[in-house]
């Protein structure tokens, strides 16, 4: 199937190109109209002139966490000398240009842009951050003290107080060379590596004796160097370009290990031997590992090959028509599965008329993942038994992601007025989904949208789209059960599970989503708008549904040359509710054999987050200008557990209650971001530059780890500017 | 799977039949008066001094000969030809490109910027929104940051303003930080909702985030569908760019374990995080827990 699909594309692009003898357009030569009139003229040697130069120092100073105030930024107490640059060239037949400043070996950021007599091009950036990482405390939030140890949930961090942090660099360069002997080929390489170094938090489970948590560092040392080649073929009407491309992906710290303990006994025969007969039997079936030291946490190295093939014609009346052709593979070292993926899409605009335009694309997707079968069986072997009776083979489970998708957009643009546009599309998609129970999911979605800007002083959009989904992407053994009194206990677990259940979804039957945009500028100083979208989305199957609305305005006043503001607010409001599907077992002395259904309750999540932001620029003297800016967020985001409480039906007796189970699931933020920057010109070319910044993080509600927090950043400098 | 079949030939065949239909049907039409002819840019440069001076200095006005070979260079290759404009002095005579409709202007464009993510802007969404090339470009300022009207973010989120404001929430992509830019995920000049590629979503947060690739053995199935099941790139209030706070998110599609309703040491710790115990949850090569359940708790 996989080369079926890229050689279809292939012979489509062959096709196309020899289309191209029937509509060859005449040849215009450049013989007068030509700015640089003689290209075989002696051009003057290309400089490089400085641009700017900068030398800066800045300073920071922490207060309490400061993974939310500077996630990428190096907070290191103390000032760091650091290094700015700009320098360009240019001749009427190259050009180049670099730029890049360093302000500490975890800061770094570089650029440069070449082109040498418009043949040879390039682009190289270099780019360096460092990035916070979460520590979890991992803390027991109700740990019930005087439970005997063996059945103690029990957290455990072997490194409190560590932060963990990563630092990420990514190198791209990328060049092209158009030969002037033969124009109509350009070759392009590129290639991009990735590094990722540091530590991160690694927690461990181990379910056997106990429900033990335990935390440690985990070292990262990741590189993901990417390479592409190719060649474009240009000629006429006709563009047609391949692709190869190459990525590997290896992480070189070794994973952690732990204890994982075996199923060897009853983990509290105490209890379990007075009130749960046949335990044993019933704990066997939980346990895989055999009182080992194991690792956990592990990447696997990865290698990926892909091949693209793209042809573009121009087509007569205003139209093109695009086909690519893509196949991929993508292999993990570790296991040695393969995903496949191939993909073939077709591409057409044409401007019916001179007022109508159409626009259709289609896409034909397939993807293989069917290797991960085999490596589950070869993964899980160390752990079972010949005709193993915990074991059920029917829960080996074949991939999601294989599967066949069809998509096609079809949209028509009537243009009203010169700047006014109507929009009608509708796109469908279907993704047959190999190894799934739920069936395929197709999608429906119809757009309309108008658009216009009858004058320079006003514009304005209105949208609408909405979805019909069959069959959404769904967990159909996510729970909502109201089937009672089976027995599961004293049973291996997979009978459970299969058992009878109704599907979970966080994934729409039913979406409306409507937008406006508003833009007014009543005068040169002023300018408002106003962007506003309101989202429904449902699952008539499953009782999910999320509405959510943003509205956003801003201002921006220009009262003279000299001064610039600008204001803005925005709004997120989010309503979601879902059901939560607990299952009610009897657990209490001498009956511990029931399961007596779920109760499912409909449980509301809402967010509402408040960003205000100002900005000021004002040129206070000719030397001297002035630019600050100010954000403050308000954002809070909860669940309500308050109705979470009932009991099964026809079994009154046991009544559940977790009302109190949404305790450590709000959040209450306070954010302050102030900037102001001072620029005075000392000299002709000489200016002294001074940056003070203060940020603020405060959470108003209780959360497992405290993640309030503040910085303070100064940053003063001297620079060379040449313009 | 049949009519699946049919439907996908019978779309095929249409793109095709359209194809021919147009290349038989004709020409196609040109902006500017088919009656001028060719002037020359030493005709342009006398009432356009300022203009033509700044252009020279571009990318535009310094072309070589062999990257326009089939068309023509200098302000006419653009505004069309300035005979009738030259003698007339009306602007009516030539091609001006705010006096155009924003599709037509990237056409002129388009015909010779025709590689890379040009190939397909014609389809794209900013084109089919009446975004065009000179909404973000001009042409006869200096080709510093590839003649962009304002450095690439300000001038994605003026227009984009509700990602704005998503990227100063608490959890965020380093763009506020000035260490990652919207082209870092975005093409503006082609890919399905202007992503850069020609895949899946997934397959493009995986450039960065490799390590969440796989194919793992044990997959997470809301993993490998979509990345935005769960995540929102552009800023979420939670850690981590998750659309909603643990367990919530988790209980959406999942019911809870039964051990929640009658032991409180389960519950202290599932409520708080499911991540305290499932921590492989983008997927694992380890099998993990429950041997009835094939390993794949995502416990290790």
């Amino acid at each position: 199937m996989k080369s079926k699909v890229f050689w279809i594309s292939v012979l489509i692009s062959i096709f196309l190109i020899a289309c191209n003898a029937l509509g060859q357009e005449s040849i215009v030569t450049n013989t007068d109209s030509t700015t640089n009139k003689d290209n075989n003229q002696t051009s003057p040697p290309l400089s490089l002139k400085v641009k700017e130069l900068s030398f800066f120092t800045k300073a920071t100073t922490t207060q309490n966490y400061p993974g939310k105030v500077g996630e990428y930024e190096v907070l290191d107490e103390g000032a760091r000398a650091g290094i700015g640059f700009a320098a360009g060239g240019e001749n009427d037949k190259s050009y180049i240009d670099v730029q890049g400043d360093f302000q500490n070996d975890a800061e770094q950021s570089y650029h440069a842009l070449w082109d040498i007599g418009k043949a040879f091009k390039g682009v190289f950036d270099f780019d360096k951050l460092r990035h916070w990482l979460d520590h979890d405390p991992i803390k027991n939030v109700n740990e019930v003290k005087g439970l005997p140890p063996t059945r103690k949930v029990y957290t455990k961090d072997l490194d409190a107080g560590t932060d963990y942090k990563a630092d990420r660099s990514v190198a791209h360069a990328s060049f092209s060379y158009q030969s002037p002997d033969a124009p109509e080929i350009t070759g392009h390489v590129s290639f991009r590596q990735e590094e990722r170094r540091g530590s991160v938090q690694a927690i461990s489970f181990t379910m056997c004796q106990t429900c033990h948590v335990s935390s440690r560092a985990k070292q990262i040392d990741q590189v993901t160097q990417t390479y592409s080649a190719g060649v474009t073929f240009q000629k006429g009407k006709v563009t047609a370009d391949y692709t190869f491309g190459y990525r590997k992906f290896e992480e070189k710290a070794p994973a952690p290990t732990n204890f994982y303990e075996g199923p060897s006994t009853n983990p509290d025969p105490a209890f379990f031997d007075t009130t749960w007969p046949g335990a044993p039997q019933s704990y066997s079936d939980k346990r895989t590992y055999s009182d080992e030291e194991l690792p956990y946490s592990f990447v696997p190295n990865s290698e990926k090959t892909s091949h693209t093939l793209k042809t573009t014609v121009r087509l007569p009346h205003r139209s093109n028509l695009t086909v690519v052709g893509d196949y991929s593979a993508n292999q993990n070292l570790h296991n040695s599965a393969w995903l496949k993926y191939n993909s073939v899409a077709s591409l057409f605009n044409s401007a019916v008329t001179d007022k109508l335009s159409l626009n259709l694309k289609y896409r034909y997707q397939h993807i293989d993942n069917d290797d991960i079968e085999s490596a589950q069986v070869a993964a899980l072997a160390p752990y079972l038994l010949p005709n193993d009776p915990y074991f059920s083979p029917t829960r080996l489970y074949n991939s999601a992601l294989s599967r066949e998708t069809h998509k096609a957009n079809v949209d028509l643009v009537y243009r009203l007025l010169r700047r006014s546009v109507l929009r009608l599309g509708w796109e469908g998609d279907i993704v047959d989904r190999k190894n799934y129970e739920g069936g395929k999911t197709t999608k429906n979605s119809f757009r309309t949208s108008v658009s216009t800007r009858i004058s320079r002083k006003f514009n304005t959009k209105l949208e609408y789209i909405g979805s019909w989904i069959d069959n959404p992407f769904e967990n159909y053994r996510g729970g909502k059960e109201v089937v009672a009194d089976s027995f599961y206990l004293g049973d291996i677990y997979s009978t459970f599970l299969d058992s009878l259940r109704s599907p979970l979804s966080s994934d729409p039957t039913r979406e409306d989503r409507g937008r406006v945009r508003l833009g007014f500028s009543p005068s040169e100083k002023w300018d408002f708008s106003l962007d506003t979208e309101y989202r429904h989305s449902r699952n008539q199957t499953t009782g999910w549904k999320a509405d959510y609305l943003t509205p956003g305005v801003s201002m921006n006043f220009l009262p003279s040359e000299k001064t610039n503001m600008n204001l803005t607010y925005s709004y997120q409001y989010g309503r979601t509710k879902t059901i939560f599907s607990v299952p009610v077992m009897l657990l209490k002395a001498g009956q511990l054999n029931y399961h007596y259904g779920s109760i499912n309750v409909l449980i509301p999540y809402n967010e509402d987050i408040h960003s205000l932001g100002l900005g000021i620029f004002r040129q206070l003297s000719p030397k001297l200008s002035w630019n600050s800016s100010a954000t403050y967020l308000f954002s809070q985001g909860e669940y309500i557990t308050k109705d979470l409480k009932g009991h099964p039906i026809d079994h009154p007796e046991e009544e559940l209650d977790l009302t109190d189970f949404d305790t450590y699931g709000k959040h209450d933020y306070r954010q302050l971001y102030i900037t102001l920057n001072l620029d005075y010109r000392l000299l002709a070319n000489i200016y002294l530059t001074g940056e003070l910044g203060y940020y603020d993080f405060s959470n108003k509600k209780i959360y497992i780890y405290d993640i309030d927090g503040s910085v303070y950043v100064a940053n003063i400098g001297i620079s060379f500017k040449q313009f | 799977m049949i009519k699946v079949k049919v439907l996908a030939n019978v779309v095929v065949l249409i793109l095709f039949a359209g194809f021919i239909a147009n290349t038989i049907r004709g020409e196609g039409d040109e902006p500017q008066a088919k009656t001028a002819s060719y002037v020359g840019d030493g005709m342009c440069t006398g009432c356009h001094g300022d203009v033509s001076d700044a252009f020279s200095k571009t990318a535009h006005g310094q072309l070589a000969d062999f990257q326009v070979k089939d068309f023509r260079k200098g302000c006419e290759s653009c505004h069309g030809p300035g005979s009738i404009h030259a003698e007339s002095s009306n602007p009516e005579d030539i091609t001006v490109f705010k006096d155009l409709s924003p599709s037509k202007a990237s056409e002129v464009c388009l015909r010779c910027h025709t590689n890379g993510s040009f190939m397909t802007f014609s389809v794209s969404e900013h084109n089919i929104n009446d975004v065009s090339c000179i909404s973000c470009h001009r042409v006869h300022q200096t080709r510093d940051n590839h003649n962009l009207v304002l450095a690439e973010d300000k001038l994605c989120l003026g227009c984009h303003k509700d990602i704005a404001s998503k990227l100063n929430y608490p959890s965020h992509h380093p763009l506020r930080e000035g260490k990652m830019t919207c082209l870092d995920c975005h093409d503006p000049h082609s890919g399905e909702k202007n992503l850069k590629t020609v895949q899946t979503p997934n397959d493009l947060c995986f450039e960065c985030h490799t390590d969440k690739q796989g194919p793992f053995t044990f997959e997470h199935e809301p993993v490998v569908e979509d990345c935005g099941l769960c995540h929102e790139p552009h800023g979420t209030l939670v850690n981590n760019l998750l659309k909603k706070t643990e367990p919530y998110l988790c209980l959406q599609c999942h019911q809870f374990h039964f051990q929640i309703a009658e032991h409180s040491d389960v519950r202290g710790l599932a409520s708080s995080a499911c991540t305290h115990c499932h921590t492989a949850i983008h997927g694992s090569d380890l099998p993990s827990a429950l041997k009835t359940n094939a390993g794949k708790s995502l416990t290790r």
